[in-house]
């Protein structure tokens, strides 16, 4: 019995340090799997960079900043914020944002950008990202996504709406869970969230024009996020159609995304 | 064979391996080349007759097809699907040699009896109701085709047969050829086969296009003599087919292949075990159907879809004489896995993947017991079989995309319990009744619990399976008279299968169609009830010694719960054949009539009434008989009249074929 103890407590012992150690080494960025998009110098020599997990087009995407200072240390309660501006010819006007907040997971602060159009050689996409009140602007290539992700829609009541997919890691046959995002165009530079509309969920598959049964229709879960449930019962080319309902007064009858997979 | 069995076999004695009884006399040898016995016991005992027409160069639809109360789906003029007594082929069993083997296909193109040729056959059973001849469970009896076996110690050390045969519509020919040695201890055969046909044309003259098809037969059996009373027999069956056209449906054949083996281990004895046979066996099935070579306006979007399906198993039959009894103990064991996909095509957009069988497996291990009980003029034969049947997804990828039209726990495993008494009565030397009652069960097919938009041409419905469904069972009750007197002999018998939780498709009104066109999407039920009730009658007249009529008259009638007409049953039909015999030549002529059947439902059923027709066939057959080897030959017209006639039980209603002349020699060593 008393040997079992000992046995235990040094186990304990083990176990305990080697988490530490684990823990010390697991201070820097998850980078497995991410995509840098970006890397700027701070004035107090701290290194900003900006990851993505894929390749950045069209569309609604995470948008992770690591902030390292000078000695190699990770920081973890900066105040960082994005924002977006694309430039064109005559006007300029900036497009949805999810602000950073510090993930101890991946040991970085994830927010997230709406890229609502491609960006061609007179119209350019910058992403903001002001640190502690220091802004460095990080100019990025977006090209058209394959399929559509994302639209502005006018509703009934005269506003303009932005509906944006946010994706799965990967859409596959069968359930899967997805939310959208719903914001409305207040001016070229706000795009407040809009949280609980009524959302319906059909889908389609353009080249058969087939649907698919047992979807969830996509409820608000703040934030302006809407979460619901897309069933696919064949690979290939499928339309997620959402009307979408103020107070049970229809307002986008239908915005749409594409998929592909 | 004893008396009362509720079944049918028929031998196909023009091999030449035959047994040494049927080899004894010239005169029976030349018989050899021409015949085949449909020899029956108990319902149709009329049906031991000869029938000259039939050859090895037929086809298995070709044989099947003369056997009364034997119904067959046709999509095309290849590969139809056998049903007995209007019972769908998932309410019977269907073996090859006691092994079962599923088709491939989704839209049962390929039926078991499509890989298997007359020469690879000994005889085929057919079982109307539950006895000791089945391999399965069922709801009213099921084929089995007993593969040809090596014999040892035949009369001759070697034996051999070649033939080639034409059919003027559809310039069909086929060749087959065939070999044996027989010793001691050792005994092998080898035989094969090669048909095509063209486009056929129907009565009138309409070339029915997509009706071609080619395929090819090889097999091989080896006996071995291990030690008194053992030996050992090696079957290998290989069947491939291409190109192989299907008017009624969508889509055709690129391919249709089976591997089919099995070894066995037989102990015959002398004792109260008389026999004892233990065989194991696996088959394996590739199918590919094809829209290549439609035109183009007519396929709706380009697909391919491939399937398959593994089978394994084992069984083992005991034969135990003691007293007045005779025991058959049978035990056995099998998996089979379906797999089937989807691949489509759109001009513009990405291909579509799906499964339309989401690797669907069945594990079945049954037990079953028959007991043939002999006291004088009173027979009883009786048993009981119980099957463990589990049904499952054994892919996550088919469980995924299983779950994207049902969800829950799909997984399946019941108990199937069939009992059944069959006695009969020899009130004189002339007369005897007969009588069956049992009660019968069948677990839904793979397809029925696990499809996934599978479009039934029949209905125009895609259909989703359904893995909830309760078994199917079903009271069966038959009797009949069976009397000979001189020339005369006459068989009466009714019949009727009294069916709980029939399993027919229902709309499901929230799911939208995959395949284009599609009238809706329907999902296998179970409705309360249904039933098939049926006469059978059949005479044979000796006029003389050289001439005979025969006459066989089949009548169904379905019906399922709310008084509609069940799919697929075909209507009064009567088969009438005058045959003369004189010197080495055998003529017959043969009248089919079948009824108008205006007993369909179309709402539930989708189903359309069929006109009545009048079909005439005519053959003649003949041997010559030099030294001791035999030529034959057979020539014969079919449908005289060039009707142009579809069966009740032909999909999309596409004429069958017209006048045909037909001629096949045959020589054998």
């Amino acid at each position: 019995m008393y040997k079992s103890f000992i046995a235990l407590f040094v186990c304990a012992i083990a176990c305990t340090t080697f988490s530490c150690k684990k823990e010390q080494g697991n201070t820097q960025p998850n980078l497995i799997n991410k995509i840098k998009i970006g890397e700027s110098i701070l004035t107090n020599n701290s290194k900003l960079t900006l990851y993505s997990d894929k390749d950045i087009t069209t569309g609604f995407f995470k948008v992770y900043a690591s902030l390292v200072n000078s000695g190699g240390d990770n920081i973890k309660n900066a105040v960082i914020t994005y924002s977006t501006l694309m430039q064109m010819d005559m006007m300029a006007h900036a497009s949805p944002v999810e602000q950073p907040v510090f993930s101890n997971e991946e040991k970085m602060y994830i927010g997230a950008v709406v890229f609502s159009m491609p960006s061609s050689p007179m119209n350019t996409w910058v992403v903001k990202v002001s640190v502690n009140g220091e802004e460095k602007i990080f100019p990025i290539n977006v090209p058209a996504s394959t399929t559509k992700n994302t639209g502005s829609y006018t509703g009934t009541d005269g506003k303009a709406y932005l509906v944006t997919i946010v994706p799965p890691q990967k859409w596959q046959v069968g359930l899967n869970d997805f939310e959208i995002l719903i914001n409305q165009r207040l001016d070229m530079m706000h795009f407040p969230v809009v949280e609980n509309l009524q959302v319906s969920l059909t889908t389609e598959m353009p080249s058969m024009g087939h649907s698919s049964p047992n979807n969830i229709n996509p409820v608000s879960i703040g934030n302006g996020h809407y979460k619901g449930k897309a069933n696919f019962t064949m690979t290939g080319d499928w339309r997620l159609h959402f009307q979408i309902k103020s107070n049970d007064v229809v307002l986008i009858n239908d915005a749409y995304v594409d998929i592909l997979f | 064979m004893n008396q009362f069995k509720n079944i049918f076999i028929l031998f196909f004695i023009l091999l030449p391996f035959s047994s040494k009884s049927q080899a004894d006399s010239m005169e029976q040898k030349a018989g050899l080349l021409k015949e085949v016995i449909v020899q029956k016991t108990g319902a149709f005992k009329n049906a031991l007759q000869k029938a000259p027409s039939v050859d090895l160069q037929m086809s298995t639809d070709q044989f099947l097809n003369k056997i009364p109360g034997v119904t067959q789906i046709k999509r095309g003029n290849y590969a139809w699907e056998p049903s007995i007594r209007g019972l769908n082929s998932n309410q019977i069993s269907t073996t090859i040699d006691g092994m079962p083997v599923f088709g491939a296909c989704t839209d049962k193109m390929d039926p078991a009896s499509s890989y298997i040729e007359p020469n690879n056959l000994q005889s085929i059973t057919v079982s109307f109701g539950a006895n000791d001849m089945s391999y399965g469970s069922s709801i009213g009896g099921g084929f089995n085709f007993k593969i040809k076996q090596p014999e040892l110690n035949a009369k001759d050390k070697w034996g051999g047969l070649i033939g080639g045969g034409f059919n003027t519509n559809g310039n069909g020919l086929q060749t087959l050829a065939g070999v044996n040695f027989s010793a001691s201890k050792f005994a092998v055969n080898m035989n094969g086969i090669f048909r095509q046909s063209g486009n056929y044309a129907a009565g009138g003259g309409e070339k029915i296009l997509f009706s071609q098809y080619k395929k090819w037969n090889g097999s091989t059996g080896i006996k071995l003599q291990v030690a008194k009373n053992h030996q050992l027999n090696f079957n290998y069956i290989q069947d491939e087919g291409f190109d192989i056209g299907y008017p009624s449906l969508l889509m055709d054949v690129q391919y249709a292949k089976a591997k089919i083996a099995s070894i066995s281990h037989i102990y015959s004895g002398s004792g109260h075990l008389r026999n004892l046979e233990t065989k194991f066996f696996f088959n394996s099935i590739d199918h590919a159907m094809d829209d290549t070579k439609r035109p183009k306006e007519s396929v709706a979007i380009h697909m391919d879809m491939p399937g398959t399906s593994f089978t394994f198993g084992f069984f083992s039959n005991a034969e135990i004489n003691y007293g007045k009894h005779k025991l058959k103990v049978k035990l056995n064991g099998y998996q089979n896995q379906l797999h089937a996909e989807m691949t489509m095509y759109p001009e513009s957009g990405a291909p579509m993947y799906m499964l339309t069988l989401p690797d669907a497996q069945r594990q079945v291990a049954g037990l079953d017991i028959s007991d043939q009980l002999t006291n004088g003029h009173i027979s009883f034969l009786f048993g009981g079989r119980m099957d463990y049947n589990k049904s499952s997804l054994f892919s996550a990828e088919g469980k995924r995309f299983f779950s994207s039209v049902v969800s829950g726990d799909v997984e399946r495993k019941s108990l199937i319990n069939t009992m059944y008494i069959n006695p009969s009565i020899h009130l004189n030397n002339q007369l005897r009744i007969f009588g069956g009652l049992s009660r019968t069960m069948r677990a839904p097919s793979l397809q029925e619990l696990y499809a996934i938009y599978l479009y039934n041409k029949l209905d125009g419905y895609d259909y989703i399976g359904n893995p909830f469904l309760k078994n199917e069972s079903s009271w069966n009750i038959n009797s009949g008279i069976n009397f000979k007197k001189n020339n005369l002999k006459i068989e009466a018998q009714v019949f009727g299968y009294f069916i709980d939780h029939y399993i027919a498709g229902s709309i499901k009104s929230a799911y939208s169609v995959m395949t284009k066109g599609a009238n809706g999407v329907k999902q296998y039920v179970n409705l309360t009830a249904a039933s098939i009730k049926g006469i059978e009658l059949s005479t044979e007249i000796k006029i003389n010694a050289d001439t005979k009529l025969s006459s066989t008259n089949t009548y169904t009638l379905g019906s399922d719960n709310e008084k509609r007409a069940l799919p697929l049953i075909s209507p009064f039909k009567s088969i009438n054949r005058i045959s003369y015999q004189f010197k080495n030549y055998f003529l017959e002529l043969e009248g089919i009539v079948s009824a108008k059947q205006n007993r369909v439902n179309k709402e539930f059923y989708g189903e359309e009434i069929t006109p009545g027709y009048a079909l005439f066939n005519f053959s003649v057959a003949r041997n010559f008989i030099i030294e001791s080897h035999t030529f034959s030959i057979n020539i014969g017209i079919e449908n005289i009249l060039d009707s142009k006639y579809y069966d009740h039980l032909t999909i999309s209603k596409i004429p069958s074929v017209g006048r045909n002349f037909f001629l096949h020699l045959t020589y054998k060593l």
